[in-house]
């Protein structure tokens, strides 16, 4: 019992730490690391943001309310509620910068045993790109 | 804009047209008056136009709808900055406006055919009980309320009838009608809520999420009719929360003290069968007064969930308790589930096992034999697992030849899923002892609604006879 519950835990945590932003959209530029982090806390600038981690080249905004993309039961109710945070990765390789966007999503709704708390769901692609891009942009301005 | 500048050119009018009002005689002051009432119902009904124009783009492109309610509602709005195109659907409502209560519900609705007369329908001839092999059946209605009390205070219940066309019951078990969860939250923080009520029991991942439509094949686990035999609640109180040990990474977690189960009838007579599993050890069940707890012992159940990234989820969860009204007797039951996703794929399942200390004999000690599996002892441990595999898809054909029915949000499920379950470990072949392979498909036109088509190879008494009760069950299920 006890090596499978250590075979349990280590699997969880190597998938955690497998867990990475690949997959999502990232800008590459020649710019150095401060200018892309200014760029990225810039383009965030909008949102409450729940960790600056500098030395990690992490930021994550905290959970912002949206509008709900579904309705719920037959009748179209909507009470559905949607909630979604940022997360941005800057990353200093030999050549530049990457930085990686990710946007986390959660729903709920107040239908039966789904109101007993918020699930996650895939991030909206186009919001992704949309970040990513404004991130691109505030790069090609500071001309790198 | 467009709106502003007509209502800004009226209010000129009325206010150019004020001083002559003033200056007018009797006559011209009524017919002023008109004039504005006239003029101010004008203005009403050019705002009232607008704005149901402006739902109605909205509900034709997302985008915007953003654009009315951000001019609307007035919420504070998160953009980035100079940008186009999908940087303008990012923004935020933090207070959505939403009823105080949502009344809602979700019915099913089952047409089974078996090759053996499995379906009890109370007719005993010679002590032999004569099923049918084909019904229809009413399964389940559940309505159900949810209610923000305040901003931290919320109550969420479920009212179950079962099998409604009824009126009496021929067993005299009174209909099924039952609270399957009544519960007040109060909400602390996103890591620590408080919950107490009828809670369901976090043991296994079916039994929190049982609702029939959110079920891609129409029978439930068998692991999850007989080890855990959802839906599994009982009068309880205690915590839930989740916590983001990672930037991509969830945990979830749900602790609660319960009156726990009952292994006996009022009168002694146990309930722990290979046939019934722990289905009649269930508090909504119990034959104690009001199913109030039948011991002093309370029942501690928990379940753990992280999802290292979206699309993967592990479960373990925990349930500990004594369900003797006399002395000690351990009714543990341990857990595992698991959910796998990517893209269209999806893989899902559940273990769990069971173990009832001394159910093998009676309250005084003695040996207690099996009513149900003759020569041998109630069981003590039980156990079994399901797997299953969904792969969703909608053919475009379909979408381009019928678009009014088979929508973006409609989809197909092809379902696979392996059922194994045995009430008694220590005896196989029993009346517990079954195995299922399950072929389904559904279609949801919404999300929310779904039409089911499966057929059970049903392998019952264990592999030593392995009774064949194939089935084929059509249903639907749906929210509203």
């Amino acid at each position: 019992m006890t090596s499978r519950s250590l075979f349990f835990t280590i699997t969880c945590l190597l998938m955690a730490g497998c867990a990475s932003l690949a997959g999502k959209p990232t800008v590459s530029s020649s710019c150095s690391f401060e200018q892309a982090w200014d760029a990225v806390a810039a383009s965030l600038s909008d949102f409450p943001l729940q960790t600056v981690d500098k030395a990690s080249g992490a930021l994550e905004t905290s959970w912002v309310e949206a509008e709900a993309s579904t309705q719920a039961g037959l009748l179209g109710r909507e009470v559905n509620r949607e909630r979604f945070k940022y997360v941005v990765e800057v990353n200093a390789d030999g050549r530049g910068v990457t930085a990686g966007v990710a946007q986390l999503r959660e729903e709920w709704s107040p239908m039966g045993v789904q109101s007993r708390q918020w699930r996650a769901v895939p991030g909206n692609p186009s919001e992704e790109a949309a970040l990513a891009s404004a991130i691109s942009k505030r790069l090609k301005e500071k001309g790198c | 804009m467009r709106n502003i500048a007509i209502i800004g050119a009226l209010s000129a009018c009325l206010l150019c047209s004020a001083p002559f009002a003033a200056m007018a005689d009797e006559r011209t002051e009524k017919a002023l008056e008109e004039r504005i009432k006239r003029l101010e119902q004008l203005v009403e009904e050019l705002v009232k136009h607008e704005t149901k124009e402006a739902k109605t783009e909205g509900k034709e492109e997302g985008k915007e709808k953003i654009a009315v309610a951000k001019e609307v509602e007035k919420p504070p709005v998160y953009s980035f900055e100079s940008t186009s195109g999908g940087g303008k659907a990012v923004y935020a409502k933090p207070f959505v406006s939403s009823p105080k209560v949502t009344l809602g519900g979700y019915m099913d609705f089952l047409y089974q055919s078996a090759k053996n007369g499995n379906i009890q329908n109370g007719v005993v001839i010679n002590n032999t009980s004569i099923g049918t092999s084909s019904t229809f059946d009413q399964q389940r209605f559940v309505p159900f309320f949810y209610a923000d009390i305040t901003d931290r205070v919320k109550i969420a219940a479920e009212l179950e009838i079962e099998h409604g066309v009824r009126s009496v019951s021929n067993s005299g078990s009174g209909i099924e009608v039952s609270l399957e969860f009544a519960t007040i939250d109060y909400l602390i923080n996103e890591k620590l809520n408080f919950r107490g009520g009828i809670v369901l029991d976090p043991i296994g991942k079916f039994n929190l999420l049982h609702d029939s439509p959110l079920n891609d094949l129409s029978a439930r686990p068998l692991v999850d009719t007989q080890v855990i035999p959802s839906t599994m609640s009982e009068g309880g109180a205690g915590f839930y929360g989740t916590f983001y040990p990672s930037r991509l990474s969830k945990l979830d977690y749900e602790l609660y003290v319960t009156n726990g189960s009952s292994g006996y009838q009022t009168n002694g007579t146990p309930v722990i069968t290979a046939a019934a599993s722990l289905l009649n050890a269930r508090q909504r069940v119990s034959t104690t007064d009001d199913g109030l707890d039948n011991n002093n012992g309370k029942t501690v159940v928990g379940r753990l969930a992280f999802s290292p990234i979206l699309g993967i989820e592990l479960g373990g969860s925990g349930y500990f308790g004594n369900d003797s009204p006399t002395n000690y007797r351990p009714l543990s039951i341990i857990a595992a589930d698991w959910t796998f996703q990517k893209g269209p794929f999806q893989l899902i399942g559940e273990a769990a096992s069971a173990y009832i200390r001394h159910n093998s004999q009676d309250l005084f000690g003695n040996p207690a034999p099996d009513p149900t599996f003759p020569g041998h002892l109630l069981p003590q441990r039980m156990g079994g697992f399901y797997v299953q595999a969904n792969y969703h898809f909608m053919p475009d054909v379909l979408k381009s030849w019928a678009p009014s029915h088979f929508k973006d949000s409609s989809t197909f499920t092809g379902v696979l899923r392996w059922d194994q379950v045995n009430s008694n470990l220590d005896a196989p072949g029993g009346p517990g002892d079954v195995q299922r392979l399950t072929l389904g498909i559904n279609f949801r036109p919404i999300e929310e609604t779904v039409f089911r088509i499966d057929y059970q190879f049903n392998y019952e008494d264990g592999k030593l006879n392995r009774i064949n009760n194939n089935a084929l069950d059509l249903s639907i299920a749906t929210y509203f």
